[in-house]
């Protein structure tokens, strides 16, 4: 940030831009009320609950207005989106519903506010509920419900819930073959937080743990490898569907709901969806239990639940607070039961009598159940240790990987991703400074005598006029350039050579040389990611160019209905890629290709080729057209075969076109992003991800910016070398002509 | 044989599409078994669901303020220096040639992260110039390129006898050269619109919320919300598929081109 400019033009670029967005003012500007802004769920029985509450919460409080705003309901992206938000300093929403596993981050980096001189009644909930809102000893969050994992099963396929995973296995293989159902067990195995949460279960049943009482990562032990080797088996004896390896919790629900599995794992709130006889064909047939043990561990779910927090930077703290003691008082907790089946978090009301007629187990149980739960690490870089996790067991259950090499290589990237965040940051001294200077010096230079034999190469009789002129013309163009392209490059360099970690602003910006670039070459993740883009734009290019050059052929000889013809193909390459890449996704949906770490590059390579081959086409027809006919005629007088013309006549006439299209296609090859992110997100585990999803995930999902930097400008030097040598390719195409 | 190959090229280029058109038509039931092709009862049901229960008018306004205010500004500037790039001699004219070419191919996440941290300092963040400058970085170099091209290919002799007669240099530009240019123009215009209508990265990047995000950022999150709505995403992807598939259909000769006027040289 140092460096951006002078203050003078940063306040008034900011005044600028208050102007153009309009925002700011109706807080103050006359209005008495005082206008609230809360993130949270919208949607569901959970959006309507919630906007029911606020009703009532205003007209308890005429003066104060609230509006909730819209987020993703997914929780990873929720998450990237509200550390955006704080991370940008935004002042709203002022109060923020969380996922438990967040409070720390937040809390850690300064972006939410310590509720202690609320005077919050710390014996009104469930001791883990708190200990995960804690901070260094201050509550930043207070717990709005609770959620544990639970066992689904259903009561007209089997006659008990099962006492032992391996009789859960058991059961649900016989059942499945008895009664024709297609899944034994669905669960939520896509590569994401849910994950998690399904491992956590069946780790602890099996008495493993991810991180011992003192925060050490032991996710490697004995009894991991075997709960990580339960779960694979699982998947692969077919009990568990591949398909999910991509689901989330709504498509394990669907899948219940529609009567396809005897048993699954999910949250509370799929209770009441599942008893809608309406929409549901289980309703009335299914029952839940407590998650069962396997031999040497304990019956247990993952304690998950949401929170409310304030943004440090509200304006408004303290009706934040009315808001957040409204909503988490027994009342709306009781009310939020009944309707969305979420779980209060105070225990008290479980032995109150209150709950008893409103959840679907005796009130008892699930008390014991929620004692019983277990928490996930309390730590700021959870979202990052769990992302390491995630890929690993993702890996090892989509068969690229054996359980206990996946957990090996999860807890080093674990213990080194912990050691990164509490160890003192490296700082480079000052010879590896003076190193870089130098070295920056130098490439300034280089770059200076180029432009200045470029500068020199002066036109034939220039007049003074068309210097001026052209110059005048040029300026705004040149300008905008520099500023948003030439000198952002030269910022992200720079930034690569630095520790700079937005989730921890007390950290700084320390100076670290290339130890980023030496922990990517350190790394087998970004081996691969560096594999997959060349893989992706070596198959995708030769397929293009072959079956462009096909395609342009077919079209040269078309003569009705070009125009017609030429509408259509511009078609795929004029769609956004962000749909083209939902259609190949749908449509291999329900095959499990998109899961299959070989497999998933066929919807990824299918979809590139559909959308720019005929783009490739279009312009290999244009050379086409440059050939002279006559060619062709002497040709076939001196009796060459169809063959013959083309190898002998238009491949040699096309080349340039061919070296353009080259050029095109690939540099737009090994910065694929958008396809990718869309139709596997990288999967399964990282098996398709490319270096920009990588350098995007690393920038804005774990705000790491010099790491992310640093795989920035290896995807940058990756298409400058390429252009450089197709640059000199280009030049010597046009030497032969 | 020619013609059984044009057919199945056009089968292939046209299924997928006929076929995403469908599935916003059908029930849910029905899209349950996407392997189902032959089309049932219709319905719009999905289309009616994305804009009265999801908002998605918002995000096709910030798609259209973006794309058509970059495009605006970008055809301004950029043909200004194309004139100059194509028509006058000047020092270092091959090195502004040169960079825009270089610009033009960088890689957009390579500028996320200073371009990031740059709007946040100025407060730019989700906001329409917190898109409109990132999209500066790839819609200026194309534009350049493309109008340059197309103005070495108008013939000088008319500018040459006015500026022989007299007339100042952007006079010429303004009254002779422009109107003639105009189709260059439209087609770089439309080019350009194109292009910043499909970008996700950026957007992606410097929107943190719905309020500003475009048509590809709240297509692609779409997704993974709530229960992954087939139906209403396929209604979205036709929906953000129109202005470009009109686009095409309007300027297809102009287009093609353009893209290879653009490439060739």
């Amino acid at each position: 940030m140092r460096g951006a400019g002078g203050g003078g033009w940063r306040v008034a670029a900011a005044a600028a831009a208050a102007l153009a967005i309009g925002c700011g003012g109706d807080d103050h500007a006359g209005a008495r009320r005082v206008r609230l802004r809360l993130s949270g769920s919208a949607v569901g029985a959970e959006g309507a609950v919630l906007a029911t509450q606020l009703r009532r919460f205003e007209a308890l409080h005429p003066d104060l207005a609230v509006e909730v705003v819209p987020s993703p309901d997914a929780a990873d992206q929720r998450h990237q989106m509200y550390v955006q938000w704080l991370n940008a300093g935004a002042e709203t929403p002022d109060v923020l519903q969380l996922d438990v596993i967040w409070t720390a981050e937040l809390a850690a980096a300064g972006w939410i506010l310590a509720l202690d001189r609320f005077g919050v009644d710390a014996g009104a909930y469930f001791p883990a509920v708190l200990a995960a809102n804690r901070w260094q000893g201050h509550l930043y969050a207070a717990p709005l419900f609770v959620d544990a994992g639970m066992l689904y099963y259903r009561t007209d396929l089997v006659d008990h819930a099962p006492a032992s995973l391996d009789e859960l296995v058991a059961m649900a293989r016989q059942a499945k073959a008895a009664h024709r159902i297609r899944h034994g067990l669905v669960v939520q195995a896509a590569r994401y937080e849910g994950l998690v949460t399904v491992f956590l279960e069946i780790l602890t049943a099996h008495g493993g743990a991810i991180a011992d009482g003192d925060g050490r990562v032991v996710v490697d032990s004995e009894p991991a490898a075997r709960a990580l080797g339960f779960l694979r088996d699982a998947v692969q004896g077919g009990v568990v569907p591949t398909l999910a390896l991509g689901w989330q919790e709504e498509d394990a629900r669907l899948a219940f709901q529609n009567g396809d599995a005897v048993f699954m794992r999910n949250w509370p709130y799929a209770y009441p969806l599942l008893q809608d006889a309406n929409k549901s064909k289980v309703a009335g047939r299914f029952a839940v239990a407590p998650m069962p043990a396997a031999a040497g561990g304990r019956p247990a779910a993952a304690l998950g639940g949401a929170q409310l927090a304030i943004n440090a930077r509200s304006r408004h703290p303290d009706a934040a607070w009315q808001l957040i003691a409204f909503l988490t008082a027994p009342e709306q907790q009781l009310e939020r039961a009944r309707v969305a089946g979420e779980y209060p978090p105070s225990p008290a009301l479980y032995r109150s009598g209150a709950l008893d007629r409103i959840l679907p187990v005796p009130p008892a149980d699930a008390l014991r159940v929620i004692e019983r739960a277990v928490p996930r690490p309390v730590t700021p870089i959870y979202a990052e240790l769990s992302t390491a996790l995630q890929i690993q067991l993702h890996r090892a259950l989509s068969g690229q990987v054996a359980p206990g090499p996946a957990l090996a290589t999860a807890a080093d990237d674990m213990r080194r991703i912990a050691a990164d965040a509490t160890g003192p940051a490296p700082v480079a001294g000052t010879g590896e400074r003076a190193a870089f200077a130098l070295v920056a010096l130098a490439a300034v230079a280089i770059a200076a005598t180029r432009a200045a034999r470029g500068w020199r190469r002066r036109p034939a009789s220039t007049l003074p006029s068309e210097e001026r002129h052209g110059w005048l013309l040029v300026a705004p163009a040149v300008a905008v350039v520099a500023a948003i392209a030439v000198f952002p490059l030269a910022w992200t360099a720079w930034e690569s050579l630095h520790a700079h970690d937005l989730r921890m602003p007390a950290r700084g910006r320390p100076f670290v040389g290339v130890a980023e670039y030496a922990a990517l070459a350190a790394s087998a993740r970004f081996w691969a990611a560096l594999a997959h883009t060349l893989l992706f734009a070596i198959a995708t290019v030769t397929l293009e160019l072959g079956l462009g050059l096909g395609l342009a052929l077919l079209l040269h000889r078309v003569g009705r209905g070009r125009g017609a013809v030429r509408a259509l193909t511009l078609l795929p390459w004029a769609i956004p890629t962000v749909v083209a890449a939902l259609i190949w996704r749908f449509l291999f949906a329900d095959t499990g290709w998109l899961v299959d770490p070989i497999r998933a590059w066929g919807p990824l390579i299918l979809a590139d080729v559909w959308k720019t081959t005929p783009f490739a086409a279009l312009l290999l027809l244009a050379g086409l057209q440059g050939i002279d006919e006559t060619l062709y005629d002497a040709a076939r007088t001196d009796g060459a075969s169809a063959w013959q013309q083309l190898v002998h006549v238009t491949l040699p006439l096309l080349k340039p076109a061919l070296l353009v299209v080259l050029v095109f296609r690939t540099l737009d090859a090994v910065r694929v992003f958008d396809l990718v992110f869309v139709a596997t997100g990288g999967g399964p585990g990282t098996a398709t991800e490319p270096i920009s999803l990588y350098a995007f995930t690393t920038l804005l999902g774990d705000l790491r910016f010099g790491r992310g930097s640093a795989l920035s400008m290896v995807v940058f030097a990756l298409a400058f070398g390429l252009a450089l040598v197709y640059v000199r390719l280009l030049r010597g195409a046009g030497d032969e002509r | 044989m020619k013609r059984a190959g044009a057919t199945l090229v056009v089968a292939a280029i046209a299924l997928p599409l006929v076929w995403a058109l469908l599935s916003s038509l059908s029930p849910e039931a029905r899209l349950a078994r996407p392997t189902a092709f032959v089309p049932g009862a219709l319905t719009a049901e999905h289309y009616r669901a994305l804009f009265a229960e999801r908002d998605f008018w918002t995000p096709i306004r910030n798609s259209l303020v973006v794309a058509a205010t970059t495009t605006a500004l970008c055809v301004t500037i950029g043909a200004l220096a194309a004139y100059a790039l194509a028509r006058l001699r000047f020092r270092g004219r091959d090195l502004v040639l040169g960079a825009m070419l270089a610009v033009g191919m960088f890689p957009q996440v390579a500028l996320v992260s200073p371009l990031f941290l740059l709007l946040r300092a100025l407060g730019l963040l989700n906001t329409y110039p917190g898109l409109v400058l990132p999209y500066f970085t790839f819609a200026l170099p194309v534009t350049v390129w493309l109008l340059v091209s197309y103005f070495r290919q108008l013939p000088p002799d008319v500018e040459e006898a006015a500026l022989v007669d007299g007339a100042s240099r952007l006079r010429v530009l303004r009254e002779i050269v422009l109107p003639m240019a105009m189709p260059g123009v439209a087609t770089s215009a439309v080019l350009t619109f194109i292009y910043c209508w499909n970008e996700l990265l950026l957007a992606l990047s410097f929107t943190t919320g719905p309020e500003r995000a475009t048509v590809p950022v709240a297509v692609a999150l779409f997704r993974s919300e709530h229960q992954v709505p087939w139906g209403q995403i396929f209604a979205a992807t036709v929906v953000s598929t129109v202005p470009v598939v009109a686009l095409v259909l309007a300027f297809q000769r102009r287009i093609v081109a353009g893209l290879t006027a653009g490439s060739i040289r």
